[in-house]
């Protein structure tokens, strides 16, 4: 169970955008519906860090296939917003 | 004699394996790496007293790097022929106590008589299937090439230990006369050790890298799709790990590459994923398909295999050579758009994808033998056709 409290869908989105900015070496202005890997130019190297980067901000277990698939910001949302959904 | 090395972190489960593979590149002087059950003992077998604590810190620091950051992700295996073959134990003895193959040199064999047949019969099946199958244009490149194209590919920085370059010596009336005067007869001599340019070329240690230097800066409609194959021999470096047919420093492979959308790639692969799938369930040979990693020697080794496993980009046809043991005979490869942007080749408004799928044609042999035996008349029909020295 994740201990986070409950985060307004647009905090955790510019919480995410930054994180991904800072992990991936990009500017946070980026399209929320551009693909991380292919279409942002974030090195796929990038991949492992950002995960393990989400792990440790919000405390909890991400599935590797889940997270491979959110590969944007609006998928990264969804995805972070239903593990941190209470009960989770 | 032997080091225990306690590691300052364990080695994750699942990571031994290819730690003690690639152990082989950390100094000339380790003989044996073993790792314990735990992950926290290594322990080391060194040829010289006096190399004992060089070797252990390199040892030290290519275990700590490697397993930096290391995630456990679990294979997925995707197809299985899942038969019982009866192993044939000492195949690769028995190739060459019949003549099939011959010992050519360090990781260097000869294929002969029945070996050979063998060998047409599987570069016959991957040559139709990228006919038949794909309407591949055909395709012969040089066996050197350029440093300069696998230095833009990575090569060097993620495979440093598999490089094999090339070189001549100086055009110089001093070198040569020199170099011709010491070799007039014994063993190989270098006379003066600046005599050989620095390397501009390589030997090429794969097809594909030459496929998307013909596209350089080309656009292709989003409908358009190159479909290249070629055979060629390859060169990996392999130090201790060389053995028998099953890894050679030179060996031969046929690949077959996609060019085009990423969708148009990535369907293209799963055909050819179901069609191997097909002919190996035919001819009954035990494989199965799983995702599967190159193998990196850089810093950044759990990142880059983190991303190609849960990514799916390869999967190879692991083919048993006993009923414990598998071989990657080939793989099934997905570049995204790595290629495409190295090379400008472009696809519609992006970068192009690419997929490539390579048969490792000796390894094929090998494992047929081991699991077929050594009697042709055992052979399935298809594969008996082309024996035409049955000595």
């Amino acid at each position: 169970m994740n201990t986070n409290t409950a985060l307004s869908t647009s905090q955790l989105e510019e919480d995410l955008r930054c994180l991904v900015a800072e992990t991936g070496g990009i500017a946070p202005a980026f399209d929320p519906k551009a693909h991380f890997y292919d279409e942002l130019g974030i090195p796929s190297v990038k991949a492992l860090h950002l995960l393990y980067a989400l792990e440790d901000k919000y405390n909890v277990h991400v599935e590797d296939q889940e997270f491979i698939q959110a590969n944007t910001l609006e998928s990264l949302r969804a995805m972070m917003s239903h593990l941190l959904e209470p009960g989770n | 004699m032997q080091v225990q090395l306690a590691l300052s972190k364990p080695v994750p489960t699942g990571l031994s394996e290819e730690l003690i593979k690639k152990s082989v590149y950390c100094s000339p002087h380790l003989k044996a790496l073993s790792i314990s059950a735990d992950g926290a003992t290594a322990v080391l077998t060194i040829d010289r007293e006096d190399q004992a604590a060089a070797v252990s810190d390199k040892v030290s620091r290519f275990i700590g790097v490697t397993i930096k950051g290391y995630r456990k992700f679990d294979r997925k295996v995707v197809f299985q022929n899942d038969i019982a073959p009866v192993y044939f134990a000492n195949a690769w003895e028995e190739l060459l106590r019949r003549n099939w193959a011959y010992d050519s040199g360090f990781g260097q064999v000869a294929l002969a008589g029945t070996g050979f047949d063998l060998f047409r019969y599987f570069e016959d099946v991957f040559v139709r299937m990228a006919e038949e199958a794909f309407r591949a244009r055909h395709y012969r490149f040089p066996t050197l090439i350029p440093a300069e194209i696998l230095g833009r590919c990575s090569y060097f920085s993620s495979f440093p230990h598999a490089i094999t370059f090339a070189t001549h010596l100086h055009g110089d009336y001093d070198v040569l006369d020199q170099f011709s005067t010491a070799n007039k007869e014994g063993p190989l001599t270098f006379p003066r050790l600046d005599a050989l340019e620095a390397p501009q070329y390589c030997l090429t240690p794969v097809v594909c890298y030459h496929c998307y230097r013909t596209l350089q800066g080309q656009h292709l409609t989003p409908e358009e799709l190159r479909v290249f194959t070629a055979v060629g021999s390859c060169f990996r470096y392999e130090s201790h790990n060389t053995t028998t047919l099953e890894r050679l420093w030179d060996f031969t492979l046929r690949e077959i590459v996609f060019v085009g959308s990423r969708e148009a790639v990535k369907e293209r692969r799963q055909v050819c994923m179901d069609l191997v799938a097909e002919w190996l369930k035919r001819i009954g040979l035990r494989v199965t398909f799983e995702t599967a990693s190159d193998p990196f020697f850089t810093s950044d080794f759990s990142e880059r295999t983190y991303f190609q496993l849960v990514s799916d980009l390869k999967y190879e046809m692991r083919v048993n050579v006993s009923p414990e043991r598998t071989i990657a005979a080939g793989s099934f490869n997905l570049h995204n758009d790595f290629f495409g942007k190295t090379f400008d080749i472009h696809s519609g408004n992006g970068a192009a994808f690419s997929s490539c799928i390579g048969f490792g044609v000796e390894r094929f042999v090998y494992a047929f033998v081991c699991q077929k035996g050594f009697d042709p008349a055992g052979w399935p029909e298809e594969v008996q056709r082309f024996v035409k020295d049955p000595s």
